[in-house]
């Protein structure tokens, strides 16, 4: 694989919310990187700080109750969290495109969806207004809205729930970015329809040579997109690394217990294993690796000490890193 | 579009019906206007004569049924108090009373949406609970109370102010102010919490996350979805007051419809009280088209139904 230049570098994110008595530590210190043109995929349950972490990396948090105690994120080499507000202005919409999961509350209902794409255009001072639109209706057009003439000037409510997605993307993409970050683009959507998006979102990123986040809990979709992956757990990346390694032969026991919990999926027995117990309470965090008390393979040191980042070699060379003690043994599959 | 308007003209023609039947009748329980018109001395054949020229004397039934024949064919009546034809007295009471809920709606929305969209920029903050504060006592204050302490305080300890009456600009200011105080109240609030929610939502992200300034955000993002509350409410407080803002034109001597209307009441004048009935329900009506209109015109969702 040839190493592009890292885009997006997210590194040690601690982000908590605070309400009333409770302290919630939603991330505990996510890290990863997003190479330029790559497809990377954040995976895991809900709940495990994966879109507070797009929200981070996108300014969006509502500060108070959120709180980003630690870390750093940096976009192009730039420090997102200490740029200012005009600086970050430049970046969000026009370097950085974002599509949300629920399009139809993600669109202004007031508005006309050409008025709203034709935005993105106005607040980064570019085309004049007749131009604004016909690009709009240009963007209509590629992400595959028949008749984008007529429909630039109709409301959200007046698209199905496929036609709103594709009006968020062509909204997302419309100055060209070269990070799209997508949070559960498709997780709204009727199966066929998850399909057609995620499919829009593939061409659309190879053909601006974008890179994209993806944030989601479908490991089909991940492995089908993802050029790499993050599995996230309790606000820790437990493991990451190209997704066919990762998901082919997993060194977390977490990424092993998703894969079996699932269809299809590594399981040999027809019999699904689903995770047993629930995630942890993120105001009350266990001592040591968060994921002990659920963990088939946990042992002493697991409720004392939280596992360093290892970095486990992979079949093809390709490096991953993992937070377990036992990584090495999960990964030869040395497991019960 | 006509079919609706038919609809709406038919309900309200149909309530003011009902409102004119009970004001009739009610009006006539309030007592004999002879005895108030004329002398207390007024001997019987005085007071019978009295009632025979303004037929006062024939079944109330066959009254109603005269009154509601002229009025069919536009005529309201003649007021016995003025002794002029009771639409022209008030009609020409009509426009005071609508410049004064208009300059009062102004004053109320602009303060209003102003004060609440900035106190919702951030909950619980300083200006946020001053405006909290600010609005709930503009909302909750009596406006006689408001209106006598205005007086006593601006137009006659400090001399800044008329009294009361009309003329220049000067005389527009305390009636203004205190008409404009419980709308701008309950503006803010409603506004506030529109404006909340508004902020809080999926929509004000996408616009954040595609570079939208927070001016931008605020006013045009998050203000045009709270449109619908603050004509809601608008609407309703301007209706109030042309239905007759009794106590401060009052107060403040305006010649409006309030004060026409009760003291018209007081002095029996029948027809004069029907009339401004019928005059300030038809402007209620007109008013509430106006506010459909602009639902459907501030909301696509209402337009496409």
């Amino acid at each position: 694989m040839s190493e592009a230049a890292t885009l997006l570098e997210v590194r040690d994110l601690r982000v908590e919310f605070r309400s009333g008595l409770e302290t919630v530590h939603a991330v505990n210190g996510a890290t990863f990187d997003v190479r330029a043109g790559e497809t990377a995929a954040i995976l895991g349950e809900s709940g495990c700080g994966k879109s507070v972490t797009a929200a981070a990396i996108m300014r969006l948090l509502p500060q108070p109750p959120a709180r980003i105690t630690a870390g750093e994120i940096r976009f192009d080499g730039e420090s997102v969290l200490t740029m200012s507000r005009p600086r970050w202005r430049q970046i969000a919409g026009r370097r950085i495109g974002m599509v949300f999961q629920d399009a139809l509350s993600s669109l202004n209902p007031v508005f006309s969806v050409g008025w709203q794409i034709a935005e993105a255009f106005r607040v980064h001072g570019e085309a004049s207004r007749a131009e604004r639109r016909r690009r709009a209706i240009e963007l209509l057009d590629r992400v595959g809205i028949s008749g984008a003439a007529t429909r630039v000037d109709h409301f959200p409510h007046q698209f199905s729930g496929g036609m709103r997605q594709r009006v968020m993307i062509a909204m997302a993409v419309a100055l060209g970015p070269s990070l799209l970050i997508a949070d559960e683009p498709t997780t709204a959507l009727d199966v066929t329809i998850q399909a057609q998006i995620m499919d829009l979102l593939a061409s659309l990123r190879a053909e601006y040579g974008m890179a994209m986040v993806l944030i989601s809990h479908d490991l089909g979709v991940v492995s089908e997109v993802a050029d790499r992956v993050a599995v996230m757990y309790a606000g820790r990346v437990v493991e990451s690394g190209p997704t066919r390694e990762v998901l082919r032969r997993p060194s977390h026991p977490y990424t092993l217990a998703l894969l079996r919990s699932v269809p299809g999926g590594k399981s040999k027995a027809q019999k699904l294993h689903p995770i047993v117990g629930s995630p942890p309470d993120l105001a009350r965090m266990p001592v040591g690796c968060a994921f002990h008390p659920r963990c088939e393979m946990a042992r002493e040191i697991c409720t004392r000490v939280a596992p360093p980042c290892t970095v486990v070699e992979g079949a093809s060379g390709a490096t991953r890193t993992v937070e377990c003690h036992f990584a090495a043994e999960v990964a030869s599959g040395r497991v019960a | 579009m006509m079919r609706y308007l038919g609809q709406r003209a038919l309900h309200s023609a149909i309530a003011l019906g009902a409102l004119v039947m009970l004001v009739f009748f009610l009006v006539r329980l309030t007592g004999d206007p002879a005895s108030l018109y004329l002398p207390i001395d007024a001997s019987v054949e005085q007071r019978q004569a009295f009632s025979e020229r303004h037929g006062f004397d024939r079944p109330v039934l066959a009254q109603f049924a005269s009154f509601v024949g002229d009025v069919l064919r536009g005529d309201f009546g003649h007021s016995i108090r003025k002794d002029r034809p009771a639409l022209e007295v008030v009609l020409e009471a009509f426009p005071t009373t609508l410049s004064l809920a208009v300059g009062t709606m102004v004053i109320a929305v602009v303060l209003g949406v102003v004060v609440g969209s900035l106190a919702a920029i951030r909950p619980g903050g300083m200006f946020d609970r001053m405006s909290t504060l600010t609005s709930l006592g503009a909302a909750s204050a009596p406006d006689f109370w408001v209106a006598i302490t205005g007086i006593l305080l601006f137009a006659v300890a400090l001399g800044w102010l008329p009294t009361s009456g009309t003329g220049g600009w000067q005389y527009w200011i305390l009636p203004l102010a205190v008409l404009s105080l419980r709308p701008f109240g309950l503006l803010v609030q409603v506004v506030r919490g529109s404006m909340l929610s508004a902020l809080g939502s999926a929509y004000v992200k996408t616009a954040r996350a595609k570079g939208v300034g927070e001016a931008t955000v605020v006013f045009v993002h998050a203000l045009r979805n709270s449109g619908l509350a603050v004509v809601t409410v608008a609407g309703d407080q301007m209706v109030g007051i042309v239905n007759g803002a009794v106590i401060v034109e009052t107060v403040f001597g305006w010649p409006g419809v309030g004060k026409l209307m009760i003291d018209a009441v007081i002095q029996r004048d029948f027809t004069l009280v029907q009339a401004t009935i019928l005059v300030t329900a038809t402007a209620i009506f007109v008013l509430n088209v106006v506010i459909d209109l602009l639902y459907v015109l501030l909301d696509p969702r209402i337009r496409h139904r």
